[in-house]
């Protein structure tokens, strides 16, 4: 609203004659104008916290409830400049100040505001992964506030251990632009990881918030007692963080059968039915199969596009509707529309890896290989293939998914032209 | 050179105003804070308020037991299933057919099936008690010819749900819950892998299979037994629902405006929400039975 406003009294002035002190006053009242816009315009203060406009648009949250969410949110958590976690966090709360605030360094060298220096251009200050350089790379980067992160060694589940976070952040993630930050001492990578916990587990309870609010019945508000905030809210979330280390994937040793011998295996599992490697990475292995889906993060995005334009299409068909119904359902598709243009990257396809590159975003060791063939990856359509729940069998062996491992780090090594799949019996049963 | 110095300003003064077009907050960022209302959560969080942790729901109030029966009816002339673009796989998906969209499914009669209708009880008669993990019968949920068998499934939290592939391909099942664990498993031809839901969810979860991206079906886990999903004839029942009490009714369709597909109908005699929730008083020990006419409008 504030910019057309503005932008319409700096032409009103531009038409005024030129030729007396009034029109330069009138001139340089725009300026003056747009200062004291300016200052009002939200970035006067420190940086804030975006609420989830997504989910809150998706519950059909009124104002009054949003209201709640950024109180329970700041007095949970704090803000940008000053953090704030409860003890059943278990977080520290003295990495989580190195890591936050502005960039700062002390005349003994001492450096705080790490996220906003290494991270927040691309993670964004709420860690929603829509920093300002977001946009144009691809894949996006994490938004955190779901508490799923992809790479990692324990279940699908489970959330990341600290080593796992510790090592995307000292060697970056293989091809994208989540660069290596080797180079930073000890302390400001364990400082960047703390802050990176607490930031998901942040997003994560705004989310449970969301639901447990939609879930009220009319008229009921939310019990912001101790009792509900914190044990029913945020601690399941915090614990999950808390016992990431039981869920950790120890595979069964490799069995010993010659390398070749193994690859032949895990190329017939590959383009069997029992693997379905196939379908999703393709007969070629370029990733080339099932490219439609998307991830988790991109997903909601598009079916909340989808709803709201099949939404406007039957209401520009619907003639019978009165016009209370139909300026209500406006409302809320312009709100919707509205959220997804500002408060959302446009959503992507997830596209299966291309196995011949030889890039692992998981890292490139076998066990890394392993863990990705095993639980599958936690936010994208790729599925797991080890045992679902604990006790359970899963649809591979160990011996299989090892076979499956040699094979696809074998294809970077193999010609496309080796073994064309036009010519392999299970391929020709179905079509990609 | 006035001029310049008057134009330098004018666009002096109108840099902030672009700038303003791109800065930080957006209109829908919604609002900010408010210091008091922070202080004083935070006091509470800090004061370990044991009493006010013990805060229950409203005490149930009724006595004995009641049926809950009803209708959905599609009020006009429901639109034509569309038929689903099964580009992938199509020796084994399109086999017995195309396939058709199941999304809004209506019977000559005008019965709408695949609504969920599920009650949020105070009090829980014993054979609609919770369940331990892995204590109930198990749920069958099939795939054949690249679409799930049962659209919508509603189930006890603690049940296990058997997903079977009886496709000569294989799929895989992704299940995306919002408080339970996520849940994407490999699905080999012929076999069953076991889910257990080990949260109540609000709403039903959708269920999708990654490779052929036009299967999707829902699922709803609840502690207690007190859901129904309507019939092709549209009709449903839940028994042994607490009576004598307003008992709050949730009623979902996958293409309900209301949020995350709740349906919301104008009955006002039923306190119907833009929630997608009714209140009833049951009589004990004798069935209520309800119509509801859904207007075109009601879905997406």
């Amino acid at each position: 609203m504030q910019p057309v406003s503005v932008r319409r009294d700096t032409n009103a002035a531009s038409r005024i004659p030129m030729n007396s002190k009034l029109a330069f006053g009138l001139r340089i009242l725009p300026c003056l104008l747009g200062l004291a816009l300016l200052s009002g315009c939200g970035e006067a203060g420190p940086p804030s916290y975006r609420l989830n406009m997504v989910d809150i648009a998706k519950a059909q949250l009124a104002e009054p409830q949003q209201q709640v969410i950024a109180d329970v949110l700041t007095a949970m958590y704090g803000t940008p400049d000053e953090p704030f976690v409860l003890p059943e966090t278990e977080l520290d709360i003295e990495k989580l100040k190195l890591a936050a605030g502005p960039v700062h360094s002390d005349q003994f060298g001492k450096e705080t505001g790490l996220y906003r220096r290494h991270c927040a251009h691309c993670h964004g200050t709420t860690g929603d992964g829509m920093g300002p350089t977001a946009l144009i790379l691809n894949p996006y980067p994490r938004d955190y506030r779901q508490g799923k992160f992809k790479f990692k060694a324990t279940e699908r589940a489970a959330k990341p251990t600290e080593i796992d976070l510790e090592r995307v952040v000292r060697h970056g993630v293989p091809g994208t632009a989540m660069p290596a930050f080797d180079l930073l001492p000890d302390m400001q990578v364990k400082a960047l990881v703390e802050y990176v916990k607490y930031l998901s587990l942040r997003g994560q309870t705004e989310i449970s918030l969301i639901n447990a609010i939609a879930d009220l019945s009319e008229g009921d508000q939310l019990d912001t007692s101790r009792g509900m905030l914190v044990d029913e809210i945020m601690q399941p979330i915090a614990d999950s963080w808390i016992a990431a280390n039981e869920s950790i994937i120890n595979p069964d040793p490799k069995p010993e059968v010659a390398l070749a011998q193994s690859i032949d295996q895990g190329r017939e599992l590959y383009y069997g039915a029992k693997a379905n490697c196939v379908k999703c990475h393709g007969p070629g292995s370029l990733g080339d199969g099932q490219t439609t889906d998307y991830d988790d993060w991109s997903k909601p995005l598009f079916e909340m596009a989808q709803s709201v334009a099949s939404e406007q299409a039957s209401l520009a068909s619907d003639t019978e509707m009165d016009s209370t119904q139909r300026s209500e359902i406006k409302e809320r598709l312009a709100f919707d529309s509205l959220v997804l243009k500002k408060d959302s990257l446009p959503p992507r396809r997830a596209i299966p890896r291309n196995l011949r590159q030889g890039i692992y975003r998981g890292g490139r060791r076998p066990v890394d290989v392993y863990r990705r063939i095993y639980a599958g990856i936690n936010g994208a359509p790729m599925p797991g293939v080890g045992p679902a729940t604990p006790g359970a069998t899963g649809t591979l062996t160990s011996d299989e998914i090892w076979n499956l491992v040699d094979y696809v780090l074998s294809l970077p090594y193999e010609a496309a032209t080796d073994h064309p799949p036009q010519q392999h019996p299970l391929v020709s049963q179905a079509q990609y | 050179m006035h001029k310049t110095t008057a134009l330098v300003l004018t666009l002096a003064g109108a840099l902030p105003c672009l700038t303003l077009a791109g800065c930080g907050r957006s209109a829908a960022a919604g609002p900010r804070p408010s210091a008091e209302a922070v202080k004083l959560i935070r006091e509470k969080l800090a004061g370990g308020d044991a009493a006010e942790a013990g805060q229950q729901a409203a005490e149930a109030t009724g006595t004995g037991w009641g049926t809950l029966k009803g209708t959905f009816k599609y009020v006009g002339t429901p639109p034509a299933p569309g038929v689903i673009n099964a580009d992938k796989d199509t020796e084994v998906c399109g086999k017995e057919g195309p396939l058709i969209d199941n999304s809004l499914v209506v019977s000559s009669g005008g019965g709408i099936a695949n609504v969920v209708v599920y009650a949020r009880a105070k009090r829980v008669h014993d054979s609609a008690k919770p369940l331990e993990a892995g204590q109930g019968s198990p749920v069958i949920f099939d795939q054949k010819n690249c679409m799930f068998l049962t659209h919508v499934t509603a189930m006890q939290v603690g049940q296990p749900l058997d997903i079977k592939n009886s496709d000569p391909i294989g799929h895989n099942t992704k299940i995306d819950p919002r408080s339970g664990v996520p849940f994407n498993q490999n699905l080999p031809t012929g076999e069953t892998v076991a889910y257990i839901p080990t949260a109540e969810e609000a709403l039903p979860a959708g269920v999708s299979c990654s490779i052929h991206p036009w299967m999707r079906a829902y699922l709803l886990p609840r502690k207690d037994k007190y859901f129904a999903v309507t019939n092709d004839d549209g009709s449903f029942e839940i028994a042994n629902l607490p009576a004598g009490e307003d008992l709050e009714i949730q009623v979902w369709h996958e293409r309900g405006t209301g949020p995350s597909g709740a349906l919301v109908l104008d009955r006002k005699e039923l306190k119907w929400t833009s929630k997608g929730r009714f209140k009833v008083k049951l009589e004990p020990d004798v069935a209520t039975e309800l119509t509801f006419d859904v207007p075109g409008a009601a879905f997406k």
